[in-house]
């Protein structure tokens, strides 16, 4: 998001949330998002995808609220204007093609209005059926998932988003040895994603509240958190778009505060880090240990107060709708030791992990009948949960390095403490003792956590390598 | 939230709007404050040679991204990040400067490999100290844009100047071509005053200045570009990078038209009046006592079509012909000694343009350059 | 005096002045990053 783009989301977030009536907030609030998916969507070389990706986002929203929602509510005639709006806006935006001007909300021409009138006209069949349809649909959740994960995979491994962009070059009629990971650059899908299928899983168990088409597709494409996150839940953020937090002094105070901040923390000191942070080129110009450091240094701050700078955005913007969003940074920097840190960085997304992941394999493994031991079970549950949050930020070696980097890290992190925890009692009974041990956690950890990004930053193990010998004086 | 310890009352709540409205009086105040104070040494204020080495010649990119390094108009800036302003002269040390073109200041060349660097890695003594050299040049060619660098270069204890230039920097017409002097209004028209230049110093070319244009917002650009230029400094300390060096250039025209024009004549005559040799003249009174040699810079000579009539893309004969010899009398008269290497580098061992070289051809200007100065008297 | 500093410094007022710089330093540091301009010397 640039930062007209937080600006004007920012006073139109104050409109809707502010002047509207309350009976059309939820409706002003889809109807912003679904702009913004459009507005926010990078232009990419492939004829007409910055438009068609969104429209998947808001088709694969739809989909994923009809497979959720209970049979008896799909009826109702609220999700008809949810779904008139949507659709409609879509067609709108088609349309803009035809006003010979540069386009403002889409973020190219859009393509040709027949394609887009037939997918329109194609969902809102589907939708009609599928309202009238009483079958259950867990067949079509599992569907769904495997969707979006296909999908999921396809964008974040190379080789395959190479493929699937030649693909659809071919289609296009562009050239396809031109075809590039970042053609396929589609706007929020990892957290689209994880959303979708947060909903599908609690619906699964049973605890997914009955929600309208406005409130599901809203909350998966609520503009603040959009492009960055965090990962709400759905249960907690529709009570808030029932039931808003009144902004009143404190709640302004508190947006506003949130904003400054975030945007301090993202324009002017996270994008001044970036001139000077660890990349795939600087890494192999380097030329001594010292500057190597500095580098580092600077990655590992700027890559804090970029994400946490948008979040605190987010934050902000949501809050100025009355929709309080989960916080997603705890001082991450300042943590004694690697659990902590990981209950402090992106928590939203860790939250999720433990959620779906985490808890239900550590269960499975302690309910085993051939009891395995405790120390095998961390093992295993730590280092997979970090390698699979590795593959969700890329599906490359580094990515899985930097998530076994920091399975493994957790895993002696939390024998050590196992081991160590009374002894480390008996002598830290002083103030000072805890103040130096505290003092000591936080440097190990943050150093810790540093090195880990050279795995993030740099494309290949072999350079991260290199690096990482530059960082210890060796040639 | 509320102000704990205020004279008014404890807890005296902290309004909104109150302090939006406050915040927004304070940014319309700070922006009519600057624009009145009107700041003109913050260009001065540098991490390099302090918190990171100066640069080895002036900041220049069209790519900041891969050059970590940037073009920016602020020349107190430009001379506090080179290595020039790094702490007084020593007392044993023979400065020489070296102002010119983006020859001098060596496109596609690394430091070491310009004519600057080489002569620093040759280790000469002049009139028994060890010699430093220091790269100011800087891309474009223009007399003017020499001579505002002069004029700041001479604070800084020169005891030999070297003017590298070509008949491409002479033209009137193109002096304030270079964005270095047509955004720096202000400096250009102080040296026109002071050394009577006789150019207009309300040039078109200058753009338009206004109240608006000297607030924050209607400065934040240069602003920006001082901060970018301090955080790039890090990246020059890190990597000793501050220039991209593709793989592969287009190489110099060799074929031409034929078209033997120069600066919208097609000669015969080439006109002194047309040509700024009261720049370079006024580059004595900037160079005060310090002694200056004036060096042609080499050129391409072409072999390819239409050579008979032009040397390469700048230069028909006629006019360069012509020029050397202005040039010639021209030192004679003002007493500068004068080196003429136009022809020394053959014209394989240039690159991108007719006065851009390899590190070959820059090694022949550097001996070349070297033995003028040997020949010097020792003040 | 001390009744006048206390009157000026108050927490509203100094967080104006932060803010203030902060957006400052925004619109400074948001400004295109860009060349000013290409050579052309070939």
């Amino acid at each position: 998001m640039t930062l007209s783009q937080i600006l004007i989301g920012g006073a139109v977030a104050l409109a809707c949330g502010t002047l509207l009536p309350p009976r059309s907030r939820v409706y002003s609030f889809l109807a912003a998002s679904v702009l913004a998916v459009f507005w926010f969507q990078p232009a990419l070389p492939l004829r007409g995808l910055d438009f068609w990706l969104p429209v998947a986002t808001l088709t694969l929203s739809i989909f994923g609220w009809l497979f959720t929602v209970p049979v008896s509510s799909r009826r109702e005639a609220q999700n008809w204007v949810a779904a008139a709006i949507v659709l409609g806006l879509i067609l709108l935006l088609g349309l803009t093609r035809y006003l010979n001007l540069e386009p403002i909300l889409t973020a190219s021409r859009p393509p040709q209005f027949e394609p887009i009138l037939g997918l329109v006209a194609a969902v809102g069949v589907a939708f009609f059926s599928l309202t009238r349809s009483r079958g259950k649909s867990f067949a079509g959740l599992w569907l769904l998932t495997a969707a979006l994960l296909a999908v999921f995979v396809v964008l974040k491994t190379p080789a395959l988003g190479i493929a699937a962009s030649a693909g659809v070059r071919a289609v296009t009629g562009q050239p396809t040895n031109l075809a590039a990971v970042s053609d396929l650059q589609w706007l929020g899908f990892s957290y689209i994603a994880f959303r979708m299928i947060h909903t599908f899983r609690d619906r699964q168990s049973g605890r997914l509240p009955d929600v309208s088409l406005a409130e599901y597709v809203t909350y998966v494409i609520f503009f603040p958190s959009l492009t960055a996150g965090p990962i709400d839940r759905i249960e907690r953020f529709i009570q808030d778009l029932r039931h808003p937090v009144a902004l009143g002094q404190e709640g302004w105070l508190a947006a506003g505060r949130r904003l400054v901040t975030g945007m301090f923390k993202k324009f002017v000191l996270a994008d001044s880090l970036a001139l000077i942070a660890l990349n795939g080129t600087n890494a192999t110009q380097v030329r001594s240990a010292g500057w190597a450091w500095v580098l580092l240094y600077a990655y590992a701050f700027q890559i804090y107060l970029d994400f946490s700078g948008y979040t605190d955005i987010a934050i902000g913007v949501g809050r100025l709708m009355g929709i309080q969003l989960p916080e997603n940074f705890n001082a991450p920097y300042l943590k004694s030791n690697l659990a902590l840190f990981w209950n402090s960085w992106h928590m939203s997304l860790t939250q999720w992990f433990r959620s779906y992941f985490f808890n239900p394999l550590t269960r499975a493994l302690r309910s085993r009948k051939n009891a395995i031991p405790v120390g095998a079970i961390v093992f295993v549950s730590q280092i997979s949960t970090m390698l699979l949050i590795g593959l969700w930020h890329g599906i490359s070696t580094n990515f899985v390095l930097w998530g076994l980097w920091h399975g493994i890290g957790l895993f002696l992190q939390n024998r050590w403490s196992e081991l160590t925890r009374r002894p480390i009692s008996a002598w830290a009974r002083s103030s000072p003792r805890r103040t130096f041990l505290e003092v000591i956690g936080v440097l190990v950890t943050f150093h810790y956590v540093a090195l880990g990004w050279a795995f993030f930053a740099l494309p290949t193990p072999s350079l991260t390598l290199a690096f990482l010998r530059r960082l210890a004086g060796v040639p | 939230m509320t102000a704990p310890g205020n004279p008014h009352g404890p807890g005296r709540p902290i309004r909104p709007f109150r302090l939006l409205a406050k915040t927004l009086i304070l940014f319309v105040l700070a922006n009519l404050g600057f624009a009145t104070a009107n700041p003109s040494g913050l260009g001065r204020i540098s991490a390099y040679n302090l918190l990171v080495p100066g640069r080895e010649r002036f900041p220049f990119g069209e790519n900041s991204g891969q050059f970590y390094n940037l073009s920016l108009y602020d020349v107190d800036a430009m001379f506090a990040s080179h290595v020039l302003s790094a702490g007084s002269k020593p007392a044993d040390q023979y400065r020489v400067l070296i102002l010119g073109d983006s020859s001098v200041w060596g496109l596609l060349l690394k430091p070491e490999d310009t004519v600057a660097g080489l002569l620093n890695t040759d280790h000469l003594a002049v009139c028994g100290k060890p010699a430093r050299f220091y790269n100011l040049g800087y891309p474009t060619i223009s007399l003017v844009k020499d001579l505002m660098i002069l004029d700041q270069a001479a604070d800084y204890q020169p005891d030999l100047i070297l003017w590298f230039t070509t008949l491409q920097a002479f033209p009137l017409s193109t002096q304030l071509a270079s964005p270095v002097v047509a955004n720096n209004a202000p400096r250009v028209r102080d040296l026109i005053a002071r050394y009577h230049l006789g150019l207009d110093p309300n040039n078109p070319a200058f753009p338009p200045e206004s109240f608006w244009s000297q607030t924050i917002i209607g400065r934040r650009r240069d602003l920006a570009d001082l901060v970018r230029l301090q955080l790039y400094g890090v990246m020059w300390a890190a990597t000793g990078v501050d220039q991209v060096y593709p793989a592969s250039f287009t190489p110099a025209q060799r074929d031409f038209e034929p078209d033997a024009s120069f600066n919208g004549s097609s000669g015969p005559t080439l006109q002194p009046s047309q040509l700024a040799f009261g720049v370079l003249a006024a580059g004595q009174l900037a160079a005060g006592k310090v002694p200056i040699l004036l060096v042609n810079e080499p050129i391409l000579m072409s072999s390819g079509k239409n050579s008979d009539i032009r040397y390469n893309l700048f230069y028909p004969r006629w006019a360069y012909d012509q020029y050397r010899l202005m040039l010639s009398q021209f030192a004679k008269q003002i007493g500068w000694p004068y080196l003429d290497v136009w022809d020394t580098v053959p014209a394989s061992e240039f690159t991108n343009s007719p006065i851009h070289l390899t590190v070959q051809g820059e090694s022949i200007l550097a001996e070349e350059v070297s033995e003028a100065i040997h020949s010097q008297p020792c003040s | 005096m001390r009744r006048l500093i206390a009157t000026i410094f108050t927490l509203e007022n100094l967080l104006a002045i932060v803010f203030c710089l902060i957006l400052i330093a925004l619109v400074i540091l948001t400004s295109g990053s860009g060349p000013r301009w290409i050579y052309q010397g070939f």
